[in-house]
């Protein structure tokens, strides 16, 4: 039995990855996003970095990591987080083109992002400025981390419900060096060092394949 | 696709990578391009990485942080830790040059991240750079297959490895002789029969000159021909891989090793003047090592001259640090000085009788105490006697006067080989020792019967008699002479018991340091005269008490517990106890001999590590225990009159 996974680029063309896959078996590419703001209406695309994982191991030649020109002026608030300025990403390519490239780069892949709902929502926004599509399912690693705190009785190991749930916090929970970068490649780097905790967290709790995956973190 | 520049992430591994050999070695370039094919892996602690038996590794791992361990489990079941890697450490290259399975079991030891290489790309990177291979293969092959292997079968095998005589051996050591070979029209379906009659997983085809051109493994079959359908009526031409690559018997085995791995191959025909001789595998090599301290005892037999032993013996000294940097036990380890010990004894004995012509009459060379035990360690000297046989009156002086040339010229030969004469001068050359059987007999009966302390404790060596070589019937005359007359003598023995609970260890070591008090070793506790020498004496005594005609200690006690002797724990014990001051012995000297210093026994405790002193104290029991039995047995009324 199969699940129809959706293309997040597009409702024509679906492919399908088997729902019994095994974890271990699945590719993922983790991505992370910076935008111009964190006002949902109309924050724009400026960089889109990810990695690609088998299972919980992460392939570090399969980088992707693009400038977007948003064609307006970066918040001057913003920039001290990302450190992007207008003259940086001036050579940054259109939204458009970057998606089409990580299209390409994400196939046949589930995609997992922290509180990954805030970058397809900025996808999503720029695919719909190209009348393209967008569907928006990819596992956020905030839930799957959070149905482990409530799957585990005992969980000093991971902290409890009231705290920070940031990248850089949650990070320290699972024991990673932490390095607050605001940079969309090292974060998703940083990403995927949590996805293989959280994975292998999971596998542990008797999620073993797609579709119990998919239950727990799909957003 | 990737960016193309290197990114942060991949700075980040092109920097570690930086300080790991070998991939420090790499112009930076080739670390970027490195860096890109490969892969970082997490495993949580107690998690599983590789397990033996299940299919080779795919990878070359090297620890970025946590640590793993490498086991293998034994057929009994249990898990001996060969070795652990931690960061910057690399595990699993030898697996995968296997490529058939894993030999050990691969865990992390805590959460641990390790970057992975394929091993399609490592065995690229290989034949690109000879630098990395060469050292991967020095301190993988060494430090890790072999040593697995060596583990094992040290359990029967007192033979340990040196990755120094690995590469001193040439490939007409190692090789297998008679390679299979066929014609080119033979058919595959032929082949494969005569692979299996011959149980042989290769054959090589050659020409009509008896040329190889091409080789043919079980492999080629299980993939060309069962796999993929290949006809098995066609000629093997058409299965076969050519060209041959083929090394010389000459070559040394290190560079064949190169040779397999730069070509990715496991089987290379070995030529003698280019005519197909032998067939040397990856296989052969992984056994290997485990034959190294056996080359050396072939050298020493082999050389012909005085200075050609000398110099073969100083491979002798080379070997034991090697011995036990690779894990060997203590036991082990002076075993293996023994083997050389003995080889070589036997080799200058043939000089000797070579330079002053055949004995008058036959003998018997013994050697005394601690060599007696087999119990050697670096600090050694020489401990010798000679027993031959009687003579009429008449030829009394002229066999006297041979074995005293005799003598002489072994115990200048030891010298030469770096064995100090004794300082007790208990050696051939003094004609005390140097006796026919009967008067042997005498000096026993002597010592047995009218025993006083003094005469004794100088005596005990002599009971610890081993012979080398000669007329070993000289020396079991002897023994069947002793052995029954020793086995009653109760006041004898008690003398024994006396000397053997004489002295304490100090048990309140750990309190109050019971130390040498004065002096140049002040402040230092003797390992020797608290620690294995009342357990040498304990063993003696017991085996003397049931006549167990062992020499050596650790022998001693196993007869001894076979017989139920005493409380078996205590023995147990002892033998334990035993393995372990031995070994603190010998790694102590190890560590004067490497300072240029002149070896002893006097060990400071605040050297030790803190299971150091807990198994210290724990050996210090065992003997108190071991002395307070004999105590209880053999305590009679001449205690009092020697003092106690």
């Amino acid at each position: 039995m199969s699940l129809r996974w959706p293309n997040p680029f597009s409702s024509q063309a679906s492919y399908a990855i088997p729902l019994a896959t095994p974890l271990r078996e699945l590719r993922f590419v983790i991505l992370d996003t910076e935008l111009t703001s964190l006002n949902p209406h109309d924050n724009r695309l400026l960089s889109l970095g990810a990695i690609a994982m088998t299972g919980t191991k992460i392939h570090l030649g399969e980088q992707f990591y693009r400038l977007v020109n948003p064609g307006i002026p970066v918040p001057s608030d913003t920039v001290v987080v990302h450190k992007l300025r207008s003259n940086d990403v001036a050579r940054g390519e259109t939204a458009n083109e970057v998606l089409t490239a990580f299209q390409k780069f994400s196939e046949g892949a589930i995609l997992v992002g922290h509180f990954v709902r805030i970058d397809l929502n900025a996808i999503r926004k720029e695919l719909a400025i190209e009348k393209r599509d967008f569907a928006q399912n990819a596992i956020d690693t905030v839930r799957v981390h959070r149905w482990i705190v409530s799957r585990t009785k005992c969980a000093e190991d991971v902290g409890h419900a009231h705290e920070k749930l940031d990248l850089s916090s949650l990070s320290a929970v699972y024991g990673l060096d932490i390095h607050d970068t605001h940079h969309a490649l090292e974060d998703a780097f940083l990403t995927a060092r949590l996805w293989q905790k959280l994975l292998c967290s999971i596998e542990k709790l008797g999620v073993r394949d797609l579709d119990s995956l998919l239950r727990i973190g799909s957003t | 696709m990737a960016s193309s520049s290197h990114s942060v992430v991949t700075e980040s591994v092109i920097s570690f990578l930086q300080n790991v050999p070998p991939f420090e070695f790499l112009p930076s370039a080739e670390l970027a391009t490195v860096a890109r094919t490969m892969s970082l892996e997490y495993f949580p602690k107690d998690s599983t990485i590789l397990s033996a038996g299940n299919p080779a590794s795919e990878a070359l791992y090297i620890v970025q942080k946590g640590a793993v361990k490498l086991a293998i489990r034994t057929q009994v079941g249990k898990e001996l830790i060969i070795d652990m890697r931690s960061e910057g450490e690399f595990f699993g290259l030898l697996s995968f040059l296997g490529r058939d399975i894993a030999r050990l079991d691969v865990t992390a030891v805590e959460d641990t991240l390790c970057y992975a290489i394929s091993s399609q790309d490592m065995q690229k990177l290989m034949s690109r750079h000879r630098d990395v291979s060469d050292y991967l293969l020095r301190t993988s092959v060494t430090r890790y297959v072999d040593r697995s292997l060596n583990e094992l079968r040290s359990q029967t095998n007192l033979m340990g490895s040196s990755e120094r005589l690995l590469y001193a051996l040439s490939v007409r050591d190692v090789a297998k002789v008679s390679p299979l070979l066929c014609p080119g029209d033979t058919s595959i379906r032929d082949v494969a029969k005569l692979m299996s009659q011959r149980r042989s997983s290769s054959v090589f085809v050659i020409d009509e000159n008896k040329n190889a051109v091409g080789i043919v493994t079980d492999r080629d079959l299980a993939e060309k021909v069962v796999a993929r359908g290949m006809s098995p009526d066609l000629p093997v031409t058409k299965l076969m891989t050519s060209p041959v690559i083929a090394v010389d018997e000459g070559d040394p085995v290190f560079n064949v090793l190169l040779t397999m791995l730069g070509r990715n191959i496991h089987h290379v025909l070995v030529t003698s003047g280019g005519f197909p001789k032998g067939i040397l595998t990856s296989h052969d090599l992984m056994l290997l090592q485990g034959k190294s301290p056996l080359n050396v005892v072939e050298h020493i037999d082999q050389q012909q001259t005085l200075e050609g032993l000398a110099n073969a013996h100083k491979r002798v000294s080379d070997l034991l640090p090697l011995l036990l940097r690779e894990g060997a036990k203590a036991s082990h380890v002076t075993r293996v000085i023994a083997e050389m010990n003995d080889r070589l004894l036997a080799r200058i004995l043939n000089l000797a009788e070579e330079k002053l012509g055949p004995p008058p009459v036959s003998y018997c060379w013994v050697v005394l105490g601690s060599e007696g035990r087999r119990e050697q360690t670096f600090k050694t000297d020489q401990d010798n006697a000679i027993i031959y046989a009687d003579v009429e009156p008449t030829n009394k002086d002229s066999v006297s006067a041979y074995f005293a040339d005799f003598a002489s010229f072994i115990e200048s030969a030891l010298q030469a080989c770096g064995y100090p004469p004794c300082p007790g001068n208990y050696m051939a050359t003094n004609s005390r020792w140097r006796q026919p059987l009967s008067t042997w007999q005498g000096y026993f009966d002597q010592w047995i019967s009218g025993a006083e302390t003094h005469d004794t404790e100088d005596a005990l060596i002599f009971f610890d008699m081993r012979p080398i070589a000669g007329d070993l019937s000289l020396f079991r005359s002897l023994s069947a002479h002793v052995q029954p007359r020793v086995k009653e003598a109760a006041f004898f023995k008690s003398i024994l018991a006396y000397i053997s609970t004489q002295h304490k260890p100090p048990l309140g070591f750990f309190r109050t340091f019971v130390l040498e008090r004065s002096g140049e070793h002040k402040s230092t506790l003797d390992v020797k005269l608290y620690g294995t020498g009342p357990i040498v004496n304990a063993a003696r005594l017991f085996a003397i008490d049931v006549g167990v005609e062992a020499s050596n200690t650790a022998e001693r006690l196993r007869a001894i517990k076979a017989l139920a002797y005493a409380d078996p724990p205590l023995i147990d014990d002892l033998c334990e106890a035993f393995e372990f001051l031995t070994m603190l012995r010998i790694e102590h000297q190890l560590r004067q001999v490497r300072e240029a210093k002149s070896p002893d026994n006097y060990i400071a405790p605040d050297t030790l590590t803190t299971l150091q002193k807990s198994l210290l104290k724990e050996s210090f029991h065992s003997i108190a225990r071991a002395q307070s039995f004999i105590e209880d047995r053999f305590r009679s009324a001449v205690w009092a009159q020697l003092g106690r």
